[in-house]
């Protein structure tokens, strides 16, 4: 997301890096979650923990993306990342929606495992095109 | 809404940046708010109009 931050105030690039970061570590735990429970069958409780674990950076990037909407004073910004965030968040629904035909089959890669990834890039891809499209 | 932001921009000489620094907001929502792609809240269309001595029905034109 570094695309079109030449215009942005500091307080934009400092949260959107900070709110990049966290993204960064949702997948990062989502991809290392996915790959213990391949290569090891965990008990209830462990799976419990690991729940709680996968859940945690994404309630704190909720957290952070409520605290920059409440800080930034830039109506059109706050505009374009809500807009993002549910491009994001409707384009899982349309993978979960897809996937669900789908992935029952061996060949295919569980959905869950991807849902992270497809609400980053949706959002931030979002973002970039419309701080692109008025540079 | 169309608008005549442009207009009166250009009349006093000022760029987007110059404009978007006076509001307070960047450059990018000043460049939306020219091309008709984001309608500004009432507080920032009150803020542009005092900033060029004018009213908001002078800036924004309704579309009937």
């Amino acid at each position: 997301m570094k695309f079109c931050r030449r215009y942005l105030s500091p307080y934009q690039r400092r949260s959107m890096r900070t709110i990049e970061i966290m993204m960064g570590i949702c997948i990062a735990v989502s991809i290392l979650l996915q790959a213990i429970l391949e290569r090891h069958h965990p008990s209830l409780a462990t799976r419990y923990g690991m729940a709680v674990l996968s859940i945690a950076p994404i309630i704190m990037t909720i957290i952070l993306i409520a605290r920059y909407l409440q800080g930034e004073k830039d109506e059109y910004l706050r505009n374009l990342v809500v807009e993002s965030m549910l491009w994001g968040l409707g384009m899982v629904m349309v993978a979960d929606s897809f996937f669900s035909y789908v992935d029952l089959h061996p060949a295919v890669v569980p959905f869950g495992s991807l849902s992270m990834d497809i609400f980053v890039i949706a959002a931030t891809s979002t973002l970039e095109f419309k701080l692109w499209r008025n540079q | 809404m169309k608008n005549r932001l442009r207009v009166l921009r250009a009349e006093r000489n000022w760029s987007q940046a110059d404009l978007a620094e006076k509001l307070e907001v960047s450059r990018q929502s000043v460049n939306a708010i020219e091309t008709g792609r984001f309608d500004p809240s009432l507080p920032l269309a009150f803020r542009l109009a005092r900033l060029f001595d004018t009213t908001i029905e002078a800036i924004f034109i309704e579309e009937v």
